[in-house]
């Protein structure tokens, strides 16, 4: 690059910075001098977490070469360096270009022909030997939407079989069933606008700064820019999110059920909940033998008792007065935001912790208000917009239903033109279930875009079935190295993020649009073509699957939601080209989309003649349900053999199981393997110094780690990251599921380490 | 070698010590401040030394966030 063309660069990305800034200075007039020799932009969002960033990607030469922030989407033009690195991943050198087809034990170069029709041939003698139960799908909050709808509508409309789930299954399926049993739909009901008018941020189990720092950097300029801002961080560790926190509560882990229930107790007692709010817009219930009980508020006061900040105290390991000044910052503030990840929903009663978070806002009113809301974060570009809204899991069918209703599923048979009765009446598999079952009850699977080798929890369990000569697994994936790749039969090439145009739905239920800015390498192609050749292979009605591309499927799906409250008909491809993005619900072509559910005037889904302001419209009589909820410990906890808690999670630079980040030659160097984080109390004793090799072990396996001592994880506490496939930490956490939900509890296990 | 705009978010008060600690990276320039928390900071370096630099910028103590704005690869592909 000559002198002059830095130079222009440099101009740019300056300006560009500026412009993010909101500055408008001499230099933005320099913003596009940089772009001389770029031969097109082109819109497209963020691969990586569920923030969604608006990302422009410029193209020279048939490669991405520059990658800027969106200045016109949420992120106001910023990213975080993963995402800017994306070019690197998009041209790794391991990008799968051929299909694949296992012979003599290895993957070997085949036609699409070959590969295709051997795969359908085998779902076809499982379906007729075992019947559709055999054959399942297993996706990815990854996925374009397109794709998630189509192979949902394959596997339940097209085969019968309702053995379809996901990765979001180990990520978000707390937090959809928290939202479902709060509040009957699915899916926050805020948006990213809330963080501008929040005066105090709840952030409890996400370590926002490291797995969203787009959204951390908006946090912390608030309470930056305004001072009566509060923060209220509850995490075992003294992560960086905690540097920001007003109160850090490091709760001792697996305990935040009784922190929540103490805080509602406070929050009662000192009458600082709003009445006119939860009396007339809340419902009290319990659960009784499995069925809910209706209660009433004096009940659910009663209730409350055994949570006093005391009693809290001495389950949580926080003092008393930290927990009821939690309370007072959360209800006594103009508008709380509540933020939570993995830390509530990896877990065996993350279903409950989701409706304890939601309990607080019901109380005090602080809810469906600019500002005033209760936000699930999510962990993947597209578990919200693909898997949850098309009902890709083994019990839902798309924008909400559920397999097991029977009006719901006629509503589909409809929607899909299939004859009445037809769909498959009973719930399929979940993930841990069908991986359980692999090799045994199902004979066929499908994975897309997604490394479950790597990812399930207790893996070595699961890799077993994975080698089962009595399974057959066909991958659809970008990355020759993917660890699950070790066990497929059939292996198809896909094009990758920008080399396919796709919509992505981020946490705020905003759906925009992945434009295509290159060729796929070689031979790999759109995974919504693989998924109809594969279909009409396999049999499956054509009419069924009458697409040429994902716009086409796209127009399906949009059409079928207006039957849904997720409404979102009037995003259509040309406004998704023309805009950064639109949140459903969004009827109508004319409507500028929806940033308040649930609230007259804001959410087009409550009729404009609606008597009350609020409508929890989900539930049969409009109300939102506070649960009683009791404090249940987790499912492994330490004792005498294991004294420690082990808990799993992200660190910034690398994302879930590295399989992109692995290959960004400078990510890998930074973090370029596993580590586990003890308290410096916890080495002392054991006789551990920083950088030490320790062997980490539980019930399920051991490893040798390199220890990090320091003051992040509370005494008793240790951490490790799951991005390393050369040390798969998942062969030691457990596979115990939330009994809602069906999500593991990868947060936490009984561990003890030892000086290796 | 890549070059990239990073916005670094600066805690309150601590803007000095920042621009400080930056101006000693080897291929980190401080453009200017952007607003009362954020300085403009271009890095001129190779990519597989890019998340080292975010890294070290990071590790300063004052600053809170690192953002990219803008990231040109066309010299590495």
């Amino acid at each position: 690059m000559d002198i002059k063309r830095r130079e222009f660069i440099k101009y740019s990305a300056i300006a560009a910075a500026y412009l993010a800034l909101g500055k408008v200075n001499a230099f933005a007039a320099q913003a596009e001098r940089g772009s001389d020799g770029i031969e097109r932009w082109v819109k497209g969002v963020c691969r990586f977490c569920g923030t969604g960033c608006g990302v422009m990607v410029g193209v020279r030469g048939g490669k991405v070469v520059m990658v800027k922030g969106d200045p016109n989407n949420h992120n106001n033009g910023m990213l975080c360096l993963k995402g800017a690195l994306l070019p690197s991943v998009v041209h790794a050198p391991d990008r799968l270009t051929e299909p694949l087809v296992r012979k003599g034990g290895k993957l070997v170069p085949a036609s699409w022909d070959e590969a295709l029709d051997l795969t359908a041939r085998k779902f076809k003698e499982a379906i007729a030997k075992h019947g559709p139960g055999s054959v399942g799908y297993y996706g990815s909050g990854q996925n374009l939407t397109e794709e998630s709808y189509l192979a949902n509508k394959i596997f339940k409309a097209g085969l019968k079989s309702n053995n379809v789930d996901g990765n979001p299954r180990l990520c978000m399926a707390s937090a959809v069933g928290g939202y479902v049993t709060t509040f009957g739909k699915d899916e926050p009901m805020g948006s990213y606008d809330d963080m501008d008018a929040a005066t105090c941020f709840f952030i409890v189990g996400s370590n926002t700064s490291e797995c969203h720092p787009v959204l951390f950097r908006r946090i912390a300029s608030r309470k930056q820019k305004d001072k009566l801002v509060k923060v209220v961080v509850v995490d075992p560790r003294q992560t960086n999110t905690a540097r920001i926190a007003d109160l850090h509560l490091a709760v001792r882990p697996g305990t935040d059920l009784a922190l929540l229930n103490a805080m509602a107790h406070v929050i009662l007692k000192e009458e600082m909940d709003d009445a006119r709010f939860h009396g007339k817009y809340a419902s009290f219930k319990l659960m009784e033998e499995g069925k809910p009980v209706d209660k009433t508020f004096e009940d659910y006061r009663k209730f409350l008792e055994d949570y006093t900040p005391e009693k809290a105290a001495a389950i949580t390991g926080i003092p008393a007065g930290d927990i009821v000044k939690a309370a007072q910052l959360f209800a006594s503030s103009t508008a709380t935001m509540s933020l939570w990840c993995m830390g509530l929903n990896q877990r065996v009663h993350g279903v409950w912790a989701n409706n304890l978070v939601h309990n607080l806002h019901l109380l005090t009113g602080k809810i469906g208000k600019p500002g005033s809301t209760s936000f699930s974060l999510t962990g993947q570009p597209n578990a919200c917009g693909g898997v949850r809204d098309t009902g890709s899991l083994a019990h839902l069918l798309p924008a909400g239903r559920l397999v097991a209703k029977k009006d719901h599923r006629n509503q589909m048979e409809q929607l899909w033109g299939l004859e009445p009765d037809s769909l498959n009446p009973n719930p399929g598999l979940f993930t841990t279930a069908m991986f359980g079952a692999l090799g045994d009850k199902i004979k066929a699977l499908l994975v897309l875009c997604t490394n479950p080798a790597q990812s399930l929890p207790n893996v070595r369990k699961y890799t077993e079935n994975l080698k089962s000569p009595n399974k057959f697994l066909a991958v659809i994936e970008a990355f020759g190295d993917a660890e699950t790749l070790k066990y497929a039969d059939v292996v198809f090439p896909a094009a990758f993020w920008c080399e396919r145009e796709g919509v992505y739905g981020c946490s705020e239920r905003r759906y925009a649009l992945v434009e295509k800015a290159i060729d796929a390498p070689g031979q790999a192609r759109p995974s919504v073509n693989i998924l109809v050749d594969l279909a009409l292979r396999m049999g499956v009605d054509p009419r069924l699957v009458p697409f040429k591309n994902s716009a086409d499927v796209w127009d399906e799906w949009r059409n079928v939601s207006a039957s849904s409250t997720y409404n979102f008909k009037g995003i259509t491809r040309e406004r998704l080209r023309k805009t950064s993005g639109i949140l459903w619900p969004c009827p109508s072509e004319d409507h500028p989309g929806t940033k308040i559910r649930y609230v007259r005037g804001e959410d087009p889904m409550v009729p404009a003649d609606h008597p009350d302001k609020y409508f929890f419209y989900g539930n049969p009589d409009g109300k939102a349900i506070v649960w009683f909820r009791p404090h249940k410990p987790a499912a492994e906890e330490p004792d005498r053999e294991f004294p420690l808690v082990l808990t799993t999670g992200r660190v910034i630079d690398h994302w879930h199981t590295g399989t992109m980040t692995g290959k960004v030659p400078e990510i890998r160097q930074s973090f370029p393997h596993a580590f586990v984080e003890i308290n410096v109390e916890d080495a002392r004793r054991l006789n551990i110094n920083n950088g030490d090799a320790v062997i980490v072990e539980t019930r399920r396996g051991s490893m040798t780690l390199p220890a990090r001592v320091g003051e992040v994880c509370r005494p008793g506490l240790i951490f490790t990251p799951f991005f390393d496939a050369r040390k798969l930490v998942n062969e030691l956490t457990v596979d115990a599921v939330d009994e809602i939900s069906k999500q593991p509890e990868f947060k936490i296990c009984a561990a003890r380490i030892v000086k290796a | 070698m890549a070059i990239a705009s990073l916005i670094v978010h600066v805690e309150s008060g601590r803007t000095a010590h920042v621009v400080e600690e930056l101006a000693r990276m080897p291929g980190v320039t401080v453009h200017g401040q952007g607003d009362e928390i954020s300085l403009v900071v271009v890095v001129e370096r190779p990519s597989r030394e890019m998340d080292d630099a975010e890294k070290e910028i990071r590790a300063i103590r004052g600053a809170l966030s690192v953002s990219a704005v803008y990231l040109n690869l066309e010299d590495e592909l």
